[in-house]
């Protein structure tokens, strides 16, 4: 059992994303979701995008706006490249600004090289990595206008040290990692902040079968010295500490949310 | 901040105080609610007297961090004094410069003893308290130079580069036992770019995606979240705060 207690998002904080507008990619479910709520929570109001599961997304929207915020659901795989078009306006047309980019959206296509199908391949760089870049294309003009911004790109623990059986997953995860660097680099002067979360094993639905074999969850808890897995609200409450005026310094930074998985 | 960055009820060690950095710290901190210690170098009493007055700290006293005698004592105080230890902060900076070649014995083993093996000292002596309770929260300082060097300040940068190796170390073996162990990496902070002349200053800053040097309630504020509630999944991690200079 965990030593430590999940975060508590606590709603006696004073609200320091009053107003703003945030962009949540793949928020229908886990931790997209998770960060959709806790900003909700911190005061702003949220475009949540989602691939296909509308039932997923609505049930999430929901729940946003039961933090007293709006929220607009936008459907749409980020792989298309109208899609981050399409959100950049909703922000725009709804809520008139765009504060915070959160770059979640990912899938994984799990396999042993030799077997990788090319559609297996493109599918996950298409969806984790290009969609990243579309979206932050999409985003950043309107943010360089502000003279403001904040995007938050979701790398992983297989990013930074990779993993057996997800090559393409983790490729797209290593390079989410030079896009954050290059962007910080080429937009800190504009007052764009760029950062990256790199958390290790979280519960969420993306690993729900392999944690479903109890030896498997068994074999993660070990590996991670706080000795049991990352819940979402883990994740969320670094993505508003990265989001925050208390990181105002903080930029090209890749936050590892681990456990100590990996240091 | 719209999640548990409350500190209402900890008891905070930091050291360094009387320095820019380690001062926004104990004052962030007392702003969240926790009691603060504040432990300055000899050198530094008098700015650390004065400027805890503003700070809000419970209890100032001198240790010098490179004897561990001396580091057993004023821990085991704070302890006594203030009930119990949650958070230790380590921010005590000696920074004394030179070619290598000229570098003295004496500036080598001072930087090394206050920055580096002071952490160590502190550490172990500090988890003592925070073993009774199975938690615990450690924040190292480390930076730019402890992670790429600096030409001219071989003495800092090993000494930081080596609280880096510490900071992990200590982050493996305390993780099961409830203690996380971070570390703030900085870069150049305003107080001390003022010190730099031109043209130094200005490559630093052209240097920095950010364009500027950092502040001190800008480390103090990433401290607070690494050492809440808010921070509750990381453990060995070298925070950077450096406004992208080092990525």
């Amino acid at each position: 059992m965990s030593a430590n207690p999940l975060p508590r998002l606590s709603p006696t904080q004073p609200a320091a994303f009053e107003g703003q507008a945030v962009i949540v990619t793949g928020a229908s479910r886990g931790i997209g979701r998770r960060i959709a709520v806790a900003f909700a929570r911190g005061g702003a109001d949220v475009v949540l995008n989602y691939a296909t599961n509308r039932e997923a997304a609505e049930a999430a929207a929901e729940e946003v706006r039961a933090e007293g915020r709006r929220c607009l659901p936008v459907a749409g795989s980020v792989a298309d490249p109208h899609v981050a078009g399409a959100l950049r306006d909703a922000a725009l047309e709804a809520f008139g600004r765009i504060d915070v980019l959160v770059n979640n959206a990912g899938i994984n296509r799990d396999g042993n090289v030799m077997m990788l199908r090319d559609s297996a391949w493109d599918e996950v760089l298409g969806v984790n990595l290009t969609g990243a870049f579309y979206c932050c294309r999409a985003v950043l003009p309107t943010m360089i206008a502000q003279g403001r911004g904040v995007i938050l790109n979701m790398t992983s623990t297989a990013g930074l040290k990779g993993r057996a059986g997800q090559v393409n997953y983790a490729a797209t995860k290593g390079a989410l990692i030079g896009l954050t660097k290059s962007l910080a680099q080429e937009y800190g002067r504009h007052g764009v902040r760029v950062n990256a979360i790199a958390p290790g094993f979280v519960e969420t639905d993306m690993v729900a079968g392999i944690l479903a074999r109890p030896e498997a969850r068994r074999g993660f808890v070990e590996a991670t010295p706080l000795g049991r897995l990352g819940h979402p609200d883990d994740v969320a409450s670094a993505a508003l500490y990265l989001s925050s005026p208390d990181s105002a310094y903080v930029t090209g930074h890749v936050l590892l949310v681990n456990g100590g998985l990996f240091m | 901040m719209a999640m548990d960055v409350s500190l209402q009820g900890k008891v905070a060690l930091v050291t360094g105080g009387g320095q820019p950095l380690a001062d926004a710290v104990a004052r962030r901190f007392a702003e969240a609610g926790a009691r603060v210690a504040v432990v300055h170098l000899p050198d530094d009493a008098e700015s650390a007297r004065r400027n805890a007055e503003g700070s809000g700290a419970a209890l100032v006293l001198e240790c010098d961090p490179g004897d561990p005698e001396a580091v057993r004592v004023v821990v085991r105080r704070v302890a006594a004094e203030l009930g119990t230890l949650d958070i230790l902060v380590n921010a005590a900076m000696r920074r004394a410069g030179g070619a290598t070649h000229e570098l003295s014995d004496e500036s080598w083993q001072r930087v090394i003893a206050v920055e580096l093996s002071g952490t160590l000292y502190f550490c172990r002596e500090a988890v003592r308290p925070m073993l009774k309770k199975r938690s615990g929260r450690i924040l190292n300082l480390t930076d730019v130079a402890g992670l790429r060097g600096e030409a001219g300040h071989a003495n800092h940068s090993a000494a930081r580069g080596g609280v880096a190796a510490l900071t992990r170390a200590l982050a493996s073996e305390l993780a099961p036992l409830g203690i996380h162990v971070n570390a703030l990496s900085v870069a150049y902070m305003d107080h001390e770019l003022s010190a730099l002349e031109e043209p130094a200053r200005a490559r630093l800053v052209g240097n920095t995606p950010l364009g500027r040097a950092g502040g001190a309630d800008e480390v103090a504020a990433a401290a607070l979240f690494l050492a809440s509630g808010a921070c509750s999944f990381t453990t060995g991690h070298l925070m950077a705060v450096n406004g992208g200079l080092y990525l």
